[in-house]
């Protein structure tokens, strides 16, 4: 898992999807990606950072590559602290002088994000579990856009939000883009996938069954790549 | 759509819950110093000997001694962690200070070195096996705790080594009218709040305690957050049996014993989460201080040694039924 094909071609303004059905392996790439596990074999390459091979979620991030989990509650937010330290946090060692932390540099960045998503919060010192759950969606690309990243990695970003938060989500990886950050997005949701990828890579019992460009794609492939092999296999 | 409906309800539930917070954070805490002025009130009133120079100054010796390795458990508390050997580090430092001074001035700062040294060392092994071999906080110490006691008791069963003169003097000394121990509680106080409140590590102790595999993937170095806490809270305890040297001028191997119960009850009651990340060094001052006037108040009324025991878990059992009361 984590072939070389994965990182191999120019992330850069492009969209890519991971499809594949849940327990294709899409997530156990996305985490060994992100150095989260670790890989076990091939390598990871990011373009401009040459080869690298990071064994540390803190090694990934410094690299420009951050994950937005799929699981907010349980990988992407400390609910229970402020928002300003979700915010901060993988930035904090950048905002000390003579290792004092910084509160006119952390207040910036939390006041940058919060205009650049517009998060609705009574404080920078309100408890995340107190926003509502649109609100809280945004804490988690807000703490990642705080590190300039090259790549994010967005694990079922739609899972479970209302139509009006999906249409956010969507407008906000669009701004992403535009500004020049990779995205690979994992979803099982085809539609999504089909409409906001430029290219698309299927998963299918940890491997990648097939890559399909955005003229190319279709549902039909889609399945056939993610179903491919399944029936002879005779896995349950 | 969604978010006009937001706004409307929002602020007025807004309100309701900050102040709801402050409450959940504050309100216990405000009671536990309410519920100490009533306890030297009834001090008093009800006893001549309570409200004098000598009492109070013991009262504020004993609580820095507490203090002091409250604030290293609360550290690691903080972190969703446990450090239940602190008692018998304590036991352990105060022998091996002991010995190693031997009654002479030159010998003191080798002891100094030695004990904390044994702080460092024990801290480190504790980081290992909880971030290395992956085993629970609350069974490496408890597992500590059996080892350093029984380490304890080898070493000597009867009081042994001797303190230095000047060491033995640092007991007694003041500064103005307050002991030089309860000033260095007091600085290590105002130290542990800019830790907190100031510190890049500070804030990955929340973190950490807060959801440590969210803290993995946000680049939080957890095992040198776990190592560091560790090692802070066993400094803490030999610190604590360096001043147990001063006050007693002798290597007393009975010195230790339960305190990691004192101090897991000292931070509970100060607000502090066992589940991690959330913590409050006001809070667990109070509860150093709330646990020190009973127990001084006790004695000065003549109050049974056990019933002292029953008292204190009421006080417990009262105050986490306090905070889950304003939790929820």
């Amino acid at each position: 898992m984590g072939e070389s094909s994965t990182g191999k071609s120019d992330l850069a303004d492009a969209h890519r999807a991971g499809a594949g059905m849940v327990g294709s392996g899409r997530t156990e790439l996305a985490r060994a990606l992100f150095g989260a596990d670790a890989l076990t074999g091939g390598s990871i390459k990011l373009v401009g950072k040459g080869s690298a091979a990071w064994g540390s979620p803190a090694q990934a991030i410094d690299a420009g590559l951050v994950p937005a989990p799929e699981d907010r509650k349980a990988h992407g937010l400390f609910t229970s602290l402020s928002v300003r330290i979700n915010v901060t946090i993988p930035i904090l060692s950048t905002l000390t002088r003579f290792g004092v932390l910084k509160r006119s540099a952390e207040d910036k960045v939390v006041r940058g994000a919060q205009e650049r998503l517009s998060i609705v919060m009574s404080s920078a010192d309100q408890e995340t579990q107190f926003l509502s759950g649109g609100n809280q969606q945004k804490v988690v690309p807000a703490k990642w856009l705080s590190t300039n990243p090259a790549v994010i990695i967005l694990d079922e970003p739609t899972r479970g939000v209302d139509v009006g938060a999906k249409f956010e989500i969507y407008k906000l990886m669009r701004q992403l883009n535009d500004r020049g950050i990779a995205i690979v997005m994992i979803s099982s949701e085809l539609p999504e996938v089909i409409g906001m990828s430029d290219r698309i890579m299927v998963m299918n019992d940890g491997r990648i069954a097939g890559e399909l460009t955005r003229e190319e794609a279709g549902e039909a492939r889609i399945i056939e790549f993610a179903t491919m092999g399944a029936s002879e296999a005779g896995r349950p | 759509m969604n978010s006009v409906l937001g706004l409307l309800s929002g602020k007025r539930k807004r309100s309701a819950q900050s102040r709801a917070v402050f409450l959940r954070r504050n309100g216990p805490i405000i009671m536990v110093y309410v519920f100490i002025l009533l306890l030297v009130f009834i001090g008093i009133t009800q006893s001549e000997r309570f409200f004098t120079e000598r009492n109070l100054t013991n009262v504020a010796r004993q609580s820095a001694f507490l203090g002091i390795v409250a604030l290293g458990q609360m550290l690691v508390i903080l972190t969703a962690g446990i450090d239940l050997s602190v008692g018998s580090l304590v036991k352990v430092s105060i022998l091996v200070s002991a010995i190693v001074m031997n009654g002479e001035s030159a010998n003191v700062l080798p002891a100094i070195i030695a004990t904390l040294g044994l702080g460092v060392l024990v801290g480190l092994i504790h980081g290992f096996l909880i971030n290395e071999l992956r085993i629970a906080p609350f069974i490496v110490t408890l597992a500590s705790l059996v080892i350093l006691r029984g380490i304890g008791l080898t070493i000597s069963s009867s009081p042994v080594g001797k303190a230095s003169r000047e060491v033995m003097m640092f007991y007694v000394q003041k500064i103005g009218p307050i002991p030089i121990i309860a000033w260095m509680f007091f600085l290590l106080i105002v130290l542990t709040i800019l830790l907190l409140r100031f510190t890049v590590f500070g804030k990955y102790l929340y973190a950490v305690g807060g959801n440590i595999e969210v803290a993995r993937l946000s680049g939080v170095p957890v095992k040198a957050v776990r190592y560091g806490v560790y090692v802070l809270c066993s400094l803490t305890a030999a610190v604590t049996g360096l001043l147990w040297l001063s006050r007693m001028g002798v290597g007393d191997p009975a010195i230790g014993d339960g305190i990691e119960l004192q101090t897991i009850t000292a931070v509970i009651i100060g607000g502090t989460s066992l589940f991690g990340g959330r913590a409050s060094v006001l809070g667990t001052l109070g509860g150093v201080l709330l646990l020190g006037i009973t127990a001084n108040l006790l004695v000065m009324l003549g109050v049974n040694q056990f019933i002292q025991g029953l008292i204190q878990g009421v006080i417990i059992v009262a105050a986490v039924a306090l905070y889950k009361q304003e939790g929820e």
